[in-house]
């Protein structure tokens, strides 16, 4: 399988690429004032609105310097995720991946694996699991609040 | 006889006393006894015999009156005159009557009342007889008168006669006793008289005898304890008090001078030995009979304790002090040793800098002339700074406009970084459409993945040149700070040098001055040369003398030794 890699915080993060939209540059991010926790504002991408999501804010992390946004899509809704710096595109083999122990992946769907390789341990991240439904359904409400206005 | 020396003195004295006082009396009651005796006798002689024969006396005057008045009776004629007789004649007849009644009370012998008797027997008729005649008589008949004196002349004058001869014959009786009653008293007198001068005698004998015995028995203790006072005040203790067998306040007065003596004797000894042993220098000793010394002998043994304590405070204080002084003087003795050989090293020394001083001098000297050439050095190096430092002035410029130059290549290289960081980023991107696309996308991600290595390897030039550039930057500015430090320096070395240059045209004159100084310093250490072999000297002699403090400190430190003294409490 194919990931795209990127870092957060000095651990290597992991996303099939299967999921990935597409890799930008942290550049014209509108910071907009919302109750959901994480969610930095909103970009423009290819005349769409999308909402920008915190994954340090997520994990729990301090600050972080931000390069990249990485857009992915979840359940069919575009989100952008803020990471350190996109490093690479990897083919990981099948055995090389294991599941993360049952004590952490319980608690923490989006972890569902790891992946080995040359010696890293690749945390890889299930997108579809990030964000609890309660968080896309009041995204999808933002969004298309702010799909109103722009088109307004 | 009483064990009056077994008595106290004063039941001694007062027994003595009432003997003497009795033996007295005893002559007295003897001397009233005898005197009573002799009184009543007189008394009753008196009464019997004296009175008695005036009483006779004045009866035969009285009788003898009566018949007086009885014939002037018959003799007058006179009425008158014999009335008066009458009356003078009753008068005498009743006091002849009261002296022969009293006479009656004093008769004492069988004798007498027989005169007595017969007179009075006689009386009744001659006084019948007698008025019979007075009764004729008082008449101034003549014939009467007659008759009455015949009567009288032969009947009453016979009668008279008898009356007054027994009268006569009382009265001799009465002279007769008295004068045998006068002579047995005087003998008793006599008798008396012996028997009071024999008591009296005795009494005196007895009562010396008595008074020597008791003297003796008091003074002969009381002499010979005097004795002994006397050489006990002349200093004899030792010698024993007489011996005394009676117990009165005398023996008493031995026992507690014996004690006294015993007391004195043994504090004496005491004190002899205590001060015996300070004399001999032994001040650690004390009394072993504290009890004896009571009242004010008190006085005595804290006076010696005082003196001992104070000795042998003094003492150990000498020996302190003569210990200390040993030590000092040692260590004086010692440092004036140093001290002496530290002057014979100060004389070299002081040499020694005579001689270095001459060289200094010739040093200074040589100095001026350096000096002088060095600033005439120092002003040639001065100009060629200068000129240094305009060369340095231009090699900075020429560094600054390469710098600038530098920064704009930097920018060039920020900018290929940034397009390759792009290039990156779409690779990445084409990469993944790629990946969408599956199998038909597979000639395309293998576009996409050289693309992006191109990417990289830009990227990685632009990051090497970048180091180089900064590199070159960086050394740069090294040599500007270098330069400005050379252009500092040479500006220093250029101010250093003119200094330099003034310096030695102060160093020129000091120069000439220290040279004379200098002469001066050679004079002063002349004079210390001196200084130091006069303390060389007189340290040699404090050295000795030290030496002799310390020895005779040593001697002293014995002589205290000889004496023991107290433990220091």
């Amino acid at each position: 399988m194919q990931l795209l890699t990127f870092s957060l915080n000095g651990v290597k993060y992991g996303i099939p690429i299967e999921d990935v939209q597409s890799i930008e540059q942290r550049i014209n991010i509108t910071n907009i004032p919302t109750p959901l926790p994480y969610i930095r504002g909103i970009m423009r991408l290819h005349g769409n609105v999308i909402p920008v999501y915190s994954l340090a804010g997520k994990f729990g992390y301090p600050e972080q310097k931000i390069d990249n946004i990485v857009v992915t899509d979840v359940n069919g809704m575009p989100v952008g995720f803020e990471v350190c710096r996109v490093e690479e595109i990897l083919e990981v083999e099948g055995e090389d991946v294991i599941s993360m122990p049952r004590i952490i992946s319980q608690s923490m769907q989006y972890m569902p694996d790891v992946a080995n390789h040359n010696k890293d341990l690749i945390v890889l991240l299930n997108v579809g699991e990030l964000l609890s439904e309660e968080e896309q359904r009041s995204l999808q409400k933002l969004l298309e609040e702010k799909q109103e206005e722009t088109a307004e | 006889m009483f064990k009056l020396k077994q008595m106290r003195i004063k039941k001694r004295l007062t027994t003595g006393f009432v003997m003497v006082s009795a033996i007295t009396s005893i002559a007295a009651i003897v001397g009233c006894i005898a005197m009573i005796v002799v009184s009543n006798r007189y008394e009753y002689a008196l009464k019997n015999y004296g009175f008695s024969q005036g009483d006779i006396g004045k009866a035969l005057v009285t009788f003898a009156d009566t018949r007086s008045a009885t014939r002037a009776i018959i003799g007058y004629t006179n009425e008158e005159a014999i009335a008066g007789a009458i009356v003078t004649h009753d008068e005498k007849k009743e006091a002849f009557t009261g002296y022969m009644d009293n006479l009656q009370k004093t008769l004492t012998s069988d004798e007498e009342w027989e005169a007595y008797n017969n007179a009075a027997g006689e009386l009744d008729a001659y006084w019948a007889l007698d008025a019979q005649i007075i009764e004729m008589g008082s008449t101034s008949d003549e014939e009467m008168d007659h008759q009455a004196q015949d009567k009288a002349y032969t009947e009453l004058a016979p009668m008279y006669d008898e009356i007054y001869e027994h009268l006569g014959e009382l009265m001799d009786l009465n002279v007769d006793m008295g004068e045998s009653l006068a002579d047995s008293l005087s003998v008793l007198c006599i008798v008396l008289l012996l028997v009071i001068v024999v008591v009296i005698v005795i009494a005196i004998i007895v009562s010396t005898k008595l008074g020597a015995n008791i003297a003796k028995g008091i003074a002969t203790p009381l002499g010979a304890l005097v004795e002994r006072f006397k050489t006990f005040a002349r200093g004899d203790l030792g010698s024993p008090f007489p011996e005394v067998d009676s117990q009165d306040e005398v023996a008493d007065m031995v026992s507690a001078a014996k004690t006294m003596a015993d007391d004195l004797n043994m504090i004496i000894n005491d004190t002899g030995q205590l001060l015996g042993e300070m004399a001999e220098g032994n001040y650690a000793d004390d009394t072993k009979i504290e009890e004896k010394y009571s009242g004010d002998f008190v006085a005595l043994i804290d006076a010696m304790r005082k003196m001992n304590a104070q000795m042998n405070e003094t003492l150990r204080n000498i020996d302190d002090a003569s210990n200390q002084v040993s030590v000092g003087s040692g260590n004086l003795a010692e440092a004036a040793q140093a001290l002496a050989e530290g002057a014979t090293d100060q004389a070299g020394s002081v040499e020694e800098l005579q001689a270095t001083i001459a060289n200094i001098t010739e040093g200074v000297q040589k100095t001026a002339e350096r000096v002088e050439e060095s600033y005439r050095q120092a002003q040639t190096y001065a100009q060629e700074a200068d000129r240094s430092r305009e060369e340095m002035q231009l090699m900075v410029s020429a560094m600054e406009r390469i710098n600038e130059t530098s920064q704009k290549i930097e920018n060039i290289i920020s900018e290929i970084e940034d397009i390759a960081s792009q290039t990156n980023l779409l690779s990445l991107n084409a990469a993944i459409e790629a990946a969408r696309a599956g199998e038909a996308g597979k000639g395309f991600a293998v576009v996409a993945d050289q693309i992006r290595k191109l990417a990289e390897q830009s990227a990685q030039s632009a990051v090497d040149t970048r180091q180089l550039i900064e590199g070159s930057l960086s050394e740069i500015t090294e040599g500007n700070k270098a330069a400005e430090r050379a252009a500092a320096s040479i500006e220093e070395v250029v101010q250093g040098v003119k200094m330099i240059a003034d310096a030695s045209k102060e160093l020129s004159v000091i120069s000439g001055e220290q040279a004379q100084a200098m002469e001066q310093a050679e004079a002063g250490i002349s004079q210390i040369s001196e200084v130091v072999q006069s303390n060389s000297a007189t340290a040699e002699e404090s050295s000795a003398t030290s030496q002799e403090l310390s020895a005779q400190a040593l001697s002293m430190n014995e002589l205290v030794g000889r004496f023991i003294l107290k433990d220091e409490a």
